[in-house]
């Protein structure tokens, strides 16, 4: 693909984007990639893609390929191929409804049961409060603060798809830290020994018998 | 719900304990499982009643509720009301009645058939909307669309024809486990791909292309998710002379149609193809100008960048053209649909370049660009702002409207 112009470094990260229904994952990946958003409601059937291409510095970019998964309960038998070797996840509610923390946990249980990252610990994960444009919030901020430690994540923010509030950082961070795991796993891995994979799989399954 | 219509019938003041009750109700139904989609459709049927019971004050009203009433009970029984359409219309009825705000009241002539026509409208405005959800939360509002088009004075009738197209077509899609059903659809189009075509089942198997990734919507709402309604027409006219395993070929045929270009293309490229979201790389830009009143107007669109490809598509609709809602108002970027499946091969034209660039030009406002290398104009020729209904027979002359020119960057 490369072959006519070298590219420097060129990394590619699978981003998952779940969460339930009308929360605004397609407004959030539309925003992102061609900074557009659309009033009208059209749901995702199965999965749709987009492709995003960043340039982190002189000499590396990063394409992010961008999987929005269908938020409705019939599609969830299909998530199992959907996360196949994906290295981060976005997990999105919507802000103005109020059952949304449980859900919030079925899906990153759902999630780490069926996805691992490639040196086996649990994916990156970032909770995304979305809506945040609108006034009514049932769920505080300490709240979130509290869950999304007690739940593993490594971060989470309110944005706003309609506004673009946070959309491009909060991708940042979660990219940042993609790529420093992708750095420090791929250090061990040009020693050619494996002894290095066992302790991030323990770490990752101590973690998840916390979640449950 | 009997209950509280005798009461609300009874009397006055009892309304407001039936709302009370209706409140309790609402925080119960809060409590249990599904309570987000149900409460979306409750504020909107409380936002309807309230529109009626402040409505209700004039002699026309009278009139207005009992054509209505009429025409909800008059047809092929309450489910053939399966359309947004009748929504919308008992929308409008409503606001209309909000909006006449005539002095007198018919609430104080006819206390008890004004009561009763707010309970009856509370309850079919429920019923509308749970459909409603229904059918939004199933996909099934992009199957029922070319029905209700066909026959939109004729609900009945589109959901005569919905409901002996799905069983035929869709058999056991939307059970609540559908997943054995669609794999198995999708199981026999693979060993089908894998029998007609093997050089592609073999390149998209090893890329690990499966038809989960791409497929699934094209059978479950039978491409009408994926292609504009007016090519549905075409498509389903076919379809309905085919048997139940016609949509599987229709879909080996897309890939048919595709398959110079998936052999030549990565997981990447294959599943942006495939996708329903706009994908800008920035290596082409595309611009378009207006050049028939002799002033340039430029505006840059994003564009799909599969530089390997050995066909490029680009499509934009007038629709969008004209919409400002989905024009971002600081870079003046316009969205792009996905590139199209079926595509009509028009004229070659081509200028400021040695080298000929062939465009296939379809018949709906829709501009087919192959690239070359280089820097080159294409002149669009069914881009027209006016119906968007362009001429078949300009494609071989056209009206040069616009002018766009494709430039390589880096």
């Amino acid at each position: 693909m490369n072959d006519t112009y070298p590219v420097p470094d060129e990394k590619l990260f699978k981003v998952l984007i779940v969460g339930d229904p009308t929360v605004g994952k397609t407004s959030f990946v539309q925003r992102y990639v061609q900074n557009t958003f659309r009033k009208d409601y059209k749901g995702t059937v199965g999965v749709d893609f987009a492709l995003k291409v960043v340039r982190t510095s002189e000499n590396q970019t990063v394409k992010l390929q961008l999987w929005d998964i269908a938020g409705q309960e019939r599609f969830t038998w299909m998530t199992r191929v959907y996360y196949k070797d994906s290295h981060g996840c976005i997990i999105m509610f919507d802000l103005g409804k109020d059952n949304s923390l449980e859900n919030i946990i079925k899906w990153k249980n759902d999630v780490d049961s069926k996805c691992k990252a490639p040196d086996g610990s649990p994916l990156p994960c970032i909770l995304l409060a979305n809506k945040c444009d609108l006034p009514d919030k049932q769920v505080t901020r300490e709240e979130l603060e509290s869950f999304h430690k007690q739940h593993n994540f490594i971060g989470w923010t309110e944005t706003s798809a309609k506004e673009g509030i946070m959309v491009n950082e909060s991708m940042k961070f979660l990219m940042e830290i993609m790529l420093r795991r992708e750095s420090n796993s791929t250090e061990p891995m040009s020693d050619s020994i494996r002894l290095d994979v066992p302790p991030p799989r323990t770490q990752g399954t101590g973690s998840q018998n916390e979640e449950n | 719900v009997f209950i509280f219509l005798l009461v609300a019938i009874a009397d006055k003041t009892y309304c407001i304990i039936l709302f009370f009750l209706f409140f309790i109700f609402l925080h119960f139904v809060k409590m249990s499982k599904h309570h987000s989609t149900f409460c979306i459709f409750i504020r909107q049927a409380l936002i309807f009643i309230y529109s009626i019971i402040a409505g209700v004050g004039g002699d026309n009203i009278e009139e207005t509720l009992c054509v209505s009433l009429w025409r909800y009970v008059n047809t092929a029984g309450l489910f053939s009301r399966l359309s947004i359409f009748s929504f919308a219309e008992l929308c409008n009825q409503t606001w209309f009645v909000w909006n006449l705000e005539v002095h007198g009241s018919i609430a104080s002539r006819r206390p008890v058939l004004c009561r009763f026509l707010v309970i009856f409208f509370f309850l079919l405005s429920i019923f509308i909307v749970g459909v409603l959800t229904f059918l939004l939360c199933h996909r099934l509002d992009s199957l029922c669309a070319p029905f209700l088009y066909l026959n939109f004075n004729n609900e009945a009738q589109a959901y005569a024809c919905l409901s002996s197209f799905i069983p035929k077509y869709l058999h056991n899609f939307f059970l609540k486990d559908n997943s054995s059903v669609i794999q198995e659809y999708l199981a026999k189009f693979s060993h089908l791909i894998a029998f007609h075509d093997p050089a592609l089942a073999n390149h998209l198997s090893g890329i690990n292309f499966i038809p989960e990734l791409f497929a699934i919507p094209w059978f479950l709402t039978m491409f009408s998710h994926v292609f504009p309604l007016h090519k549905i027409f075409h498509l389903w006219d076919k379809l309905l002379l085919g048997d139940a395993s016609f949509p599987l070929y229709v879909g080996l045929a897309i890939l048919q149609q595709l398959r110079d270009t998936l052999l030549s293309s990565g997981f990447n490229e294959c599943i942006l193809l495939f996708s329903d979201l706009p994908v800008p790389m920035l290596i082409f830009i595309l611009f378009i100008s207006q050049i028939t009143p002799q002033r340039k107007m430029s505006i840059p669109l994003l564009s799909y960048n599969f530089p390997h490809f050995s066909k490029m598509s680009i499509v934009f609709s007038l629709e969008m053209l004209g919409n400002s809602e989905t024009t971002s108002k600081e870079t003046n970027m316009l969205v792009i649909k996905p590139p199209p499946i079926f595509s009509g091969q028009g004229q070659v034209y081509s200028c400021g370049q040695t080298s000929p660039h062939t465009f296939f030009n379809s018949p709906h406002d829709h501009l087919y660009v192959v690239p070359g290398s280089g820097d080159y104009c294409l002149i669009a020729s069914s881009i027209t702002t006016g119906t968007g209904r362009s001429n078949y027979n300009t494609i071989n002359r056209p009206k040069f409207k616009h002018m766009i020119s494709l430039t390589s960057r880096g």
